[in-house]
């Protein structure tokens, strides 16, 4: 994702010369195309974040389109307040670029298991959170959110699904890439792919599974994503984040306010994860893989 | 061609007084805190306003202003103050300050108030704004100056020392940190706190250009305030007493939090020589909440 990112970027800083790229002293190799075509345009603010953001903040207002880099929570949590003073606050059009979503560093430990920054980042009302799931979201939406003009936050993730070019990306909705009517499978980010496998498993057995990929996780249409989740009897969302805030409390609301009967089930993290391991293995730990996820359907079919 | 030095001609020394009297007036009337904030930093904001900030009430968002920023947010009434004595807007909306419905808050907002930059409040993030203000000037190859305001107690913030490595990595040669030293913070003496000294050093060291001067002197702060000499930004450290100018203000913990009570207000009025024109504040509120619906009908259309 992280390159296709980097890619995408280029190309849109060759014909925008609004285009900034500010790095909190991370991206070893992969900024240098950037750095070496647009050098008057990127900038290594060092080991700073709470700078790297605010300094973003002032570009913007000046009429720049600054992308702060970074990884894990430096770019979001690190700096939780500087963002919602002088980004969110102001709306100005800075993009913070987190990579390495959920367990994507997951070895590393805790301080890099990215967790729980959609609910921090989906708090402050004027950021569009986006957390794509293929290398199809990630083209596009960097693209979108450069011809939009509020605030907004790109979760990068090391997985990644499988592009579904035969169906498009809103700015600002979700898209349904399987029907079916006895389940709904919602995702972001790349544990879509465990989504798609457990879709797999679950129609061998005569299930009819639908699968919604869920890149904007705020300052989305209600209409189109209730559209998406409607009519269904079982919603399961999967997502490498905390289950306070982030794409399965988004879908509770959704229910709360449309005043359905819907049973969910959110799946994602319960607890810190002080495990070591990749993010294979840390999501079997926390059961978010593709037979964890058929099980919950299994059990969720049976309860209703 | 913008004429962008209309305060040019200002008495900053009658300035200063205006301002402080503005401020008492205005934490009397709303209940507001750190009057003693505002009237330390008064000098070093009539003679900002005065005589060395390029800017124009009628544009303000003119863009080759210089850019001024309170990063000691609290201190929002001196700010409101200066921008309404130089004609940014209706001196009468500053008896709305703290009121219900007004557009000026305690900690200062950009929000629908001409002339200011960037709300701050949460300390240590203005001289990062600042940073990339001039940065932004430097890559529009504009010849503005941008200016920030900082307390001593923020410059605790660890932010203020990635921003100051920031600014002399880059040679932000057109950026000026001006601290008003005065000494005090929240709780207790800086010193007693966390000390800053050796402060001057410190900036050095950092690769900063560093005036110290006495911040209740406008000569001295006019020339501290000369642009950089070298290639480096420029830091001053101006000397200043808190709750400068009403003596049972002065050097006190007290009144970065207390409201001039009745009695009070009047003992801070006549230190500060207030006139009747001055005291007409008092009874303004009504025609500040008029002046900011002229505002909004205006910004409205």
């Amino acid at each position: 994702m992280r390159d296709t990112f980097l890619k995408t970027l280029c190309d849109l800083a060759e014909t925008d010369d609004r285009v900034v790229l500010l790095t909190g002293d991370l991206g070893f190799k992969v900024l240098d195309d950037f750095a070496r075509r647009f050098p008057d345009r990127y900038f290594n603010v060092g080991v700073a974040e709470a700078n790297l953001v605010t300094i973003s903040a002032a570009l913007a207002a000046d009429g720049y389109r600054p992308f702060a880099y970074s990884i894990g929570n430096f770019p979001t949590l690190r700096c939780l307040e500087q963002i919602r003073m002088n980004i969110a606050y102001t709306e100005l059009p800075v993009t913070i670029v987190s990579v390495g979503a959920g367990f994507a560093y997951g070895s590393l430990g805790i301080s890099h298991h990215a967790t729980d920054d959609i609910a921090s980042m989906r708090a402050l009302h004027t950021v569009r959170v986006v957390s794509p799931s293929d290398l199809q979201e990630v083209a596009e939406y960097t693209e979108m959110l450069l011809t939009e003009t509020q605030p907004a936050y790109l979760r990068l993730d090391k997985d990644v699904a499988p592009d579904r070019k035969d169906v498009a990306c809103a700015p600002d909705g979700w898209r349904v890439l399987d029907v079916g009517s006895d389940v709904a499978l919602l995702a972001h980010g790349g544990i879509r792919r465990e989504a798609e496998a457990a879709a797999l498993l679950l129609r061998n057995e005569g299930v009819s599974v639908a699968v919604v990929s869920a890149p904007v996780l705020s300052l989305f249409d209600q209409k189109q994503v209730e559209s998406c989740i409607s009519n269904q009897r079982l919603l399961v969302s999967v997502e490498e984040h905390s289950v306070n805030g982030g794409l399965g409390s988004i879908l509770a609301e959704a229910i709360a306010d449309s005043g359905s009967c819907q049973k969910l089930v959110r799946m994602g993290l319960r607890r810190f994860s002080h495990e070591v391991g990749s993010q294979e293995y840390l999501r079997r730990v926390h059961r978010l893989s593709a037979t964890h996820i058929a099980n919950e359907v299994r059990q969720g079919l049976d309860s209703l | 061609v913008v004429n962008l030095s209309p305060s040019v001609g200002f008495d900053t020394r009658e300035l200063a007084r205006r301002i402080r009297v503005d401020t008492v007036i205005m934490t009397s009337l709303g209940g507001g805190s750190h009057v003693g904030s505002c009237l330390s930093v008064a000098d070093i904001m009539a003679v900002l306003y005065g005589s060395t900030l390029q800017v124009d009430p009628s544009q303000p968002k003119h863009p080759e202003r210089d850019r001024f920023i309170l990063s000691k947010g609290h201190a929002g009434g001196i700010v409101y103050a200066s921008l309404a004595e130089v004609g940014f807007f209706d001196r009468a909306v500053l008896a709305t300050h703290y009121g219900d419905g007004s557009i000026l808050s305690g900690h200062v907002s950009h929000w629908e108030v001409p002339g200011v930059e960037w709300s701050t409040g949460s300390l240590g993030q203005g001289l990062s704004l600042g940073c990339g203000t001039a940065l932004a000037s430097r890559m529009r190859k504009r010849n503005n100056r941008t200016v920030v305001v900082m307390s001593d107690g923020e410059c605790d913030e660890g932010q203020v020392w990635e921003a100051a490595l920031f600014a002399s990595h880059h040679k932000l040669d057109k950026l000026l940190a001006v601290v008003d030293y005065n000494h005090i913070q929240s709780l207790a003496s800086t010193e007693e706190t966390l000390n800053l000294e050796p402060f001057a050093e410190k900036w050095r060291a950092f690769g900063w250009e560093v005036r110290q001067v006495d911040g209740h002197d406008h000569d001295a702060l006019r020339a501290a305030f000369e642009p950089s000499r070298g290639s480096q930004p420029v830091c001053v450290l101006a000397d200043t007493i808190k709750g400068k100018g009403v003596p049972m203000m002065e050097r006190s913990v007290l009144w970065h939090y207390r409201s001039p009570q009745l009695e009070e207000l009047e003992t801070a009025l006549s230190a500060l020589f207030a006139t009747a024109e001055d005291r007409a504040l008092l009874v303004q509120k009504d025609a500040g909440y008029e002046a900011i619906s002229i505002m909004r009908a205006k910004q409205n259309a």
